[in-house]
Parts: C-alpha cells; sequence; structure tokens
C-alpha cells in the first residue's frame, strides 16, 4: 500500500517550515534528520531519558514520544533557538557553563529545555520545584547538583533584575 | 521480544493519518477499518503502545482535527460538560472545574506527583484518552463516578450517555463499540453538604498503584449516613464500587467500628481473587479515606453553623 505523505507547517527557532512527511515520522526525527538540528538527543527513546526535549509552543516535551504531525500549526524551540542571534549565550547556558554542569553534555540541550520552559512558567522555583520539574532528566556522568545550582542561580538572578 | 531500546517507529510499517473534520467522520472511519485503525487524542499513551508494538495499525485517525471537542462549561441544570479532547492541564487549571468539581483536580492532580517526568504527559493527555485506555482509567474514574459522572459517545446512529460505572468493561476498556467516540464527559451538579475524597497510594514494584473515591453525606439531622460510594481503582483493570460495603454504613451512625469493618469488607469484595497484601493495602487506604469523607462531611455541616 502506497501511503499518503502528508503536508506539515511549523515554525522551528522561529524559522517557517511547511514539508511532506511521512505520517510516522517522529518529531525527534523530523528534527534531526529532516531539518539538520541535532541539539536534541536520541537515547533511551521511551520518554525516560529526557534527552530529546524540546519547547512546544510553551511546554517542554519529549520529541522521541511525539508525531511530527502533532505539533502541525506549533512553534517548536530547540537549544540550537536558546542563544540570541548574535551567539551570546541564553543566561541558563552562560550559568551551566559558569557551574560545571556538564561533562559529556549529552543530557545537556534536555537539561536546558526542560529548565527554560520552567523558568518560563514559575518565576520563583524553590529547590524542592526544580528537584521535581527537571525529574524526567538523566545525567549519566555529572551527577544532579551542579545544575540545579546553576539553575537555582539564573531564577535567582531573574528574580533580583525585577 | 519487542524492541524496546532505542525503538523508533521506523521498523513499524508505514501507517496512514487521517484527519476528519467531524466526529460522524470519526466513527464512520473507524466502522471501516475497524481495529486496522485507532483513534489518537494527545497520543501519550498510543505512540507508545505502537513503538512497543502492542498494537498494529494500518489507519491513524486524528481527533484533534475536529473543531470543538475541546471546551469546559458549566450549567445548573447539566452542571459541567467537558470536551473529550480537553487535557488534564486544562482541567487542573480551570476555574469552572476547580470551583464546581474540586475532588475531580484533585484525582487529575495525583496522578502523576513526579511531575517532569510526566508533565509534556499531562499537557497533552485528553480526558478521553485517559478514559478510553485501560489502566490509566483506573486514575480518574473512580471520582467520576462517585460523582456520578456520565460519557457522551457518538456513533454513526447517534449518540447516547452512559454512567462512568457502566463505560468500562472486565478488561478496562471502554464498553463502546468500534465506530463510536468519546465525546464528552458531563459531570452533574453536586450538593454541598458531602464530604468527597480521593486518595491514591504509590505503586510497589510488584503491585499496581491504588485508588479509591468516597462520598459520604449525612441525613438531615446529621446523625446517620445518608449516602455513601465507595469506588476502587487499580485492583481490577475496571473500577468497582463496593456496594456490599456500603450497605453496611449506610443509615446508620458514624461509628468508629463500622468504619474499620467497612474498609475490611470493601477491600474483600472489591478484592476478590487478588493477593491477602493488596486488600490489606487497600483496606487501609479505604479505611483512611472514609475517615477523611466523614470529617469533610462534619465540617460542612460545622461551618454551616
Ligand atoms: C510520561 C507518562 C506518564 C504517564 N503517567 C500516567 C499516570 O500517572 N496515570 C495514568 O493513568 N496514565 C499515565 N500515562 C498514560 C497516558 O498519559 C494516559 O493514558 C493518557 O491519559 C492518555 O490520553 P491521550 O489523550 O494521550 O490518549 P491517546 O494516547 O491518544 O489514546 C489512548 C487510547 O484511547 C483511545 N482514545 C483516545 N481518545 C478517544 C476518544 N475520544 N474516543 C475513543 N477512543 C479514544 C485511543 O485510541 C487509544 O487507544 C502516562 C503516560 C506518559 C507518557
Ligand atoms: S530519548 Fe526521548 S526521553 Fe529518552
Ligand atoms: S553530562 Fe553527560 S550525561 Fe549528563
Amino acid at each position: 500500500m502506497e501511503i499518503a505523505k502528508k503536508i506539515l507547517k511549523v515554525k522551528v527557532n522561529g524559522r517557517p517550515y511547511e514539508m511532506l512527511i511521512k505520517p510516522k515520522t517522529t518529531l525527534l526525527q523530523l528534527l534531526r534528520n529532516d531539518l539538520g538540528l541535532t541539539g536534541a538527543k536520541q537515547a533511551c527513546m521511551d520518554n525516560s531519558c529526557g534527552a530529546c526535549t524540546v519547547i512546544v509552543d510553551k511546554m517542554a516535551v519529549k520529541a522521541c514520544s511525539v508525531l511530527a504531525l502533532q505539533v502541525n500549526g506549533r512553534e517548536v524551540t530547540t537549544v540550537e533557538g536558546l542563544a540570541s542571534r548574535d551567539g551570546k549565550l541564553h543566561p541558563l547556558q552562560q550559568t551551566f557553563l559558569d557551574f560545571h554542569a556538564f561533562q559529556c553534555g549529552f543530557c545537556t540541550p534536555g537539561k536546558l529545555m526542560s529548565a527554560k520552559a520552567m523558568l518560563d512558567e514559575n518565576l520563583h522555583p524553590n529547590e524542592e520545584d526544580i528537584r521535581r520539574d527537571m525529574e524526567g532528566n538523566l545525567c549519566r556522568c555529572t551527577g544532579y547538583k551542579q545544575y540545579i545550582d546553576a539553575i537555582k542561580a539564573v531564577a535567582q538572578k531573574k528574580e533580583g533584575a525585577k | 521480544m519487542p524492541p524496546t531500546y532505542f525503538s523508533d517507529l521506523e521498523g513499524i510499517i508505514e501507517f496512514e493519518y487521517i484527519e476528519p473534520k467531524t466526529t460522524k467522520e470519526a466513527c464512520s472511519l473507524r466502522s471501516q477499518y475497524l481495529e486496522r485503525a485507532k483513534v489518537i487524542a494527545g497520543g501519550t499513551k498510543l505512540i507508545a503502545s505502537i513503538k512497543q508494538r502492542e498494537i498494529n495499525l494500518q489507519y491513524l485517525i486524528n481527533l484533534k482535527s475536529i473543531p470543538n471537542l475541546e471546551y469546559i462549561n458549566y450549567e445548573d441544570e447539566e452542571g459541567l460538560k467537558i470536551g473529550a479532547l480537553t487535557t488534564l492541564f486544562e482541567i487542573s487549571q480551570s476555574s469552572l472545574v476547580n470551583d464546581k468539581a474540586k475532588i475531580f483536580v484533585e484525582a487529575v492532580q495525583q496522578r502523576a506527583p513526579g511531575i517532569n517526568r510526566t508533565r509534556w504527559a499531562y499537557y497533552m493527555a485528553t480526558i478521553g484518552g485517559h478514559l478510553c485506555h485501560p489502566v490509566s482509567s483506573a486514575d480518574i474514574a473512580p471520582t467520576l463516578i462517585i460523582l456520578g459522572a456520565k460519557a457522551v459517545v457518538e456513533g454513526l446512529k447517534g449518540w447516547k450517555t452512559i454512567p462512568l460505572e457502566d463505560f468500562f468493561d472486565k478488561t478496562g476498556g471502554p464498553t463502546f463499540q468500534n465506530d463510536e467516540v468519546l465525546t464528552e464527559v458531563r459531570i452533574p451538579k453536586q450538593s454541598a453538604e458531602m464530604g468527597l475524597v480521593y486518595m491514591k497510594s504509590s505503586s510497589l514494584l510488584d503491585s499496581p498503584a491504588l485508588n479509591v473515591a468516597v462520598l459520604l453525606q449525612l441525613d438531615a439531622k446529621h446523625v446517620n449516613i445518608e449516602e455513601l460510594k465507595i469506588v476502587i481503582g487499580g485492583i481490577t483493570p475496571q473500577p468497582l464500587e463496593a456496594r456490599g460495603a456500603e450497605a453496611l454504613m449506610k443509615e446508620k451512625p458514624i461509628d468508629n467500628d463500622l468504619i474499620e469493618e467497612t474498609a475490611h469488607a470493601a477491600a474483600k469484595e472489591v478484592g476478590e481473587g487478588s493477593d491477602p497484601e493488596t486488600q490489606e493495602r487497600a483496606k487501609e487506604l479505604i479505611e483512611e479515606a472514609v475517615r477523611q469523607a466523614v470529617d469533610r462531611a462534619i465540617g460542612e455541616f460545622a461551618l454551616g453553623y
């Protein structure tokens, strides 16, 4: 049976795309294979590890477990869209660097996107909020203390700036 | 063994993606393709099932393409009406649902205590998908049952309502036909003087999370128990009401020993055939929930003065 491809319209990191895709394409495949955005990582593929996390509209989503067609008409932000166009790092990226919050970096794009979605929604997270909200993002080498401290620091800075 | 590691949808056969514009069209597609087709709502369960090769499909019918299935309305006469595609996130944020059926929001929120692990699933999962998938239904259905909720189901021949307690078969799946779609959940207006409680235990390694929802109402003199509903999810695939145990307490005054006896009877009634440890866990949970329901029923009364 010849399966009809479907039209997908989506904005990724501010750029609009319109393309024909196979219905079974996952959002992660679309980003990595079709758009060349390899920041979101492919690991467990069963929504356990969070390495593939991207933001759809305002929510942190595990791209491995969502069909690309499910984000039709929506706006996706990946780690590639975090820094500003002139290359200035997002405060979360800069603070992760300052706090040595990663070693191999494999989990980092997913962590950054989960943290961004959380901070955009909750301006005053305490440590417990951060731990709970970041529970779906596993790290196999650095451990968890540094990046929790980093996110706390960004949250405090944000609060101070108001 | 189905591959569970590094598994993507690459290895599975291609499927057609159909976007109906009306519920009727979705029903007609379902009746045409039967088990070769599945409807997708939030997809938080369905995509995992496809990946794990639990289901094999040739047609995926996207319910999200049907307009007007995402809403929350309230009228005194008919109560709350929630469109089947409304997400659990929207439900828990809704001031209407918080105001008219707080206990339901409590159940939705306890569904996923470790939020981010499940946060995206919470944003995307719909009330319809939740009720139409066995296991998950156990989580929120008990509260809907004590609230007297009804499911509105549409088929090729028209629509009908099914009381939530009759919505599930023995496998936990919905009882409706292959050519039908769940379109709405209705929760009738609640009386102010009821003690409503929802409690959930954590899952153990080899034992599922148990849930219990209790409704308790005292008579006009606030002496006897006029109405009692105890619904338990997680032991059997479909949520069950412990009708025999409820009868032990109805029309009787509140009594410490009677609460314990009722909890014991309810756990036995619903947990028939399950291991003694699960029954014991259920008994403890039910007992605690009934005690809290008593407190809440009396509390509402005390506030009335
Ligand atoms: C990370 C994660 C955590 C989870 N945690 C929980 C949890 O704590 N508790 C829990 O209960 N579940 C949990 N689930 C399971 C899942 O979220 C629920 O089953 C969910 O509510 C399904 O809703 P959905 O809209 O995504 O349904 P889908 O996945 O789209 O569909 C589920 C099933 O229902 C059918 N269906 C959907 N809508 C309709 C309709 N309107 N009419 C007829 N059939 C329909 C579909 O064909 C499918 O068989 C979790 C899932 C994930 C990925
Ligand atoms: S790859 Fe998506 S959660 Fe692990
Ligand atoms: S930095 Fe290596 S897995 Fe987290």
